[in-house]
């Protein structure tokens, strides 16, 4: 679906992104990796907001590179930032509002009733709401755009154990319906339960790439590349 | 909800009828200038003021190009409208001439959004204000086109139902039902999906973008839409000055907008009112009050002590006085 090929960003005198090469198809998939290593920018490159100067991005056969956001999001990528990046001034019903598209497979109403949470806050600012209910509605708002691929960095950064095992559930939800996702993850428990296929970013490279259970089952491997000892954290 | 709808009915109702209220308390040839002097001023340069609002309160943009972009429409009606002194182009009735002013106004104010799409804060500010004194001064210097210094004379407005426009209670009533046309207007547009990008936009515009929407096309309409609620007040004022010269536009009306916009406050479009009003009053008053020649002592002395005590203008004193209120059991 996705496919990337030889991806080069510099920020000035730093070579960010030097290399990636990924394919993204129907089934999940995961980038892990520790701080730094520029999983945040392959997102950015990815959805047009840093500059490319070297490299392919196409998504089902058609290039990316150049388009401006906007048109990325329109040809159905959709991007949950780090961070969810709610707007502060906006209520929740305003910022489903805001993405909706007649014809989508995703309208408010059914957003509702796969989270009640944002039902009983659809009057509160973007800012009002908790780290797992900003966290649910800046996938929400994703969903609302009806995507072929969603793009989730750090999902589960700054949430609860309980808000993780059901983001962990929502998400294979999405995948299950078919939905295209790519997950960034520090938290390798999420990236290893969403994803069937796992890849390991190293200094702006892709270094491995392996079927989730391998990872998840191989503390050396993990060990290797995240330096971590024990799964999760 | 449905108490907000109805206090706002009773404020409209009141407005309506304040000129007839206005003899009770004032001596008959007063209550007259209160009506067109005051009030329908305040009206005029708070639509003005509110198409400053409106592109700061929802997209955060500060334009100080709007009272240029007023003036547009003012001076296409004095163009291209019969009876104008001089003639310059004429052959239009009010009918048409005042459309032709609005659509140039929103032409320019889309003209003005695309050229500093790029800008934002203080470089936005420069940008508009450098468009407004390019216009000011082209037309200060244009004789064939806008007679230069002197400006184009006699825009007396149209009849409307036997009435003259320019008698003080039809130019009172028509000003507030543009401006309450045009503030609804606004009220509805900001929770379209438009008006939620703009907001958006002003929270975020990385963020609007990676949403689907062209940030850039956004902004320029809202400069566009701005442009056609100055355009409304440019229309108005020039008939109500019967006619139109560069001061009107010049860099003294360009800070005066500004200055009734940040009196009456930012948060909110009805704070252009409560500022036009407000300046308004001082503006009239001034002379009474203290000296004629002290009149931008006394208006900056407001300025200063509206934005020292609240920085959010006249709206935000009330919310203060309520939280004030609150605090002492």
């Amino acid at each position: 679906m996705l496919e990337i090929r030889d991806l080069h960003v510099r920020f000035g005198q730093a070579h960010i992104l030097q290399g990636v090469s990924l394919s993204v198809g129907a089934r999940p998939m995961a980038i892990v990796g520790r701080n730094g290593m520029g999983k945040t920018t392959l997102c950015q490159a990815v959805m047009g907001l840093v500059a490319v100067r070297e490299g392919e991005i196409a998504l089902e056969g058609a290039a990316l590179n150049g388009l401006p956001p906007f048109r990325i999001a329109r040809r159905g990528i959709a991007l949950v930032p780090q961070g969810r990046r709610t707007f502060p001034s906006l209520t929740v019903d305003e910022h489903l509002r805001l993405v909706a598209r007649r014809g989508a497979r995703w309208s408010p109403e059914r957003v509702y009733e796969t989270f009640p949470r944002l039902a009983e806050r659809r009057r509160n600012g973007g800012t009002e709401l908790s780290g797992g209910e900003q966290q649910m509605l800046a996938i929400a708002r994703a969903l609302l755009m009806d995507p072929k691929l969603v793009i989730m960095d750090e999902p589960s950064e700054g949430l609860a154990p309980v808000i993780v095992d059901h983001l962990i559930t929502v998400l294979r939800g999405l995948s299950a319906e078919g939905m295209g996702l790519l997950l960034i993850e520090q938290n390798l428990r999420v990236a290893t339960e969403v994803a069937e296929e796992v890849a390991i970013m190293v200094t702006g490279r892709i270094a491995a790439r392996m079927p989730a259970r391998e990872l998840a089952e191989n503390p050396e491997l993990q060990r290797r590349y995240l330096g971590v000892a024990t799964g999760g954290h | 909800m449905r108490n907000t709808i109805l206090w706002s009915l009773l404020g409209l109702v009141a407005l309506l009828m304040l000129p007839w209220a206005l003899p009770f308390v004032l001596p008959a040839n007063e209550a007259a200038f209160w009506t067109a002097n005051i009030l329908g001023r305040a009206l005029v340069f708070g639509i003005i003021a509110m198409s400053l609002t409106f592109l700061a309160t929802y997209g955060g943009f500060i334009s100080l190009a709007q009272m240029m972009v007023a003036g547009i429409a003012g001076y296409t009606l004095a163009i291209l409208v019969d009876g104008a002194v001089p003639h310059i182009l004429g052959g239009f009735g009010y009918g048409a001439a005042i459309p032709l002013g609005l659509l140039a106004a929103t032409l320019m104010g889309l003209l003005v959004g695309a050229i500093s799409v790029r800008t934002r804060d203080i470089y936005l500010l420069m940008i508009t204000l450098a468009l407004a004194m390019g216009v000011f001064r082209f037309i200060e210097t244009n004789i064939a086109w806008f007679n230069g210094y002197e400006g184009i004379r006699n825009v007396v407005g149209p009849t409307l139902f036997g009435q003259d426009f320019r008698n003080p209670l039809v130019f009172y009533h028509i000003a507030l039902a543009t401006a309450v046309l045009l503030y609804a207007g606004i009220l509805y547009l900001v929770r379209t999906p438009f008006g939620l990008v703009l907001q958006g936009i002003r929270d975020n515009p990385r963020r609007v973008a990676a949403l689907g929407y062209s940030v850039g096309l956004h902004r320029i309409a809202a400069f566009g839409v701005a442009g056609f609620i100055a355009g409304c007040g440019g229309i108005l004022s020039t008939i109500y000055n019967i006619g139109i010269s560069p001061g009107s536009i010049g860099l003294g009306a360009t800070v005066n907008v500004l200055i009734m916009s940040v009196i009456g406050g930012l948060g909110h479009p009805v704070g252009a009112f409560i500022g036009s009003l407000i300046y308004t009053v001082f503006d009239t008053f001034a002379a009474t009050i203290y000296d004629r020649d002290r009149f931008n002592t006394l208006i900056g002395v407001v300025f200063l002590a509206i934005v020292l005590v609240s920085p959010d203008g006249a709206i935000g004193i009330g919310a203060r006085l309520r939280r004030l209120l609150a605090r002492r059991p």
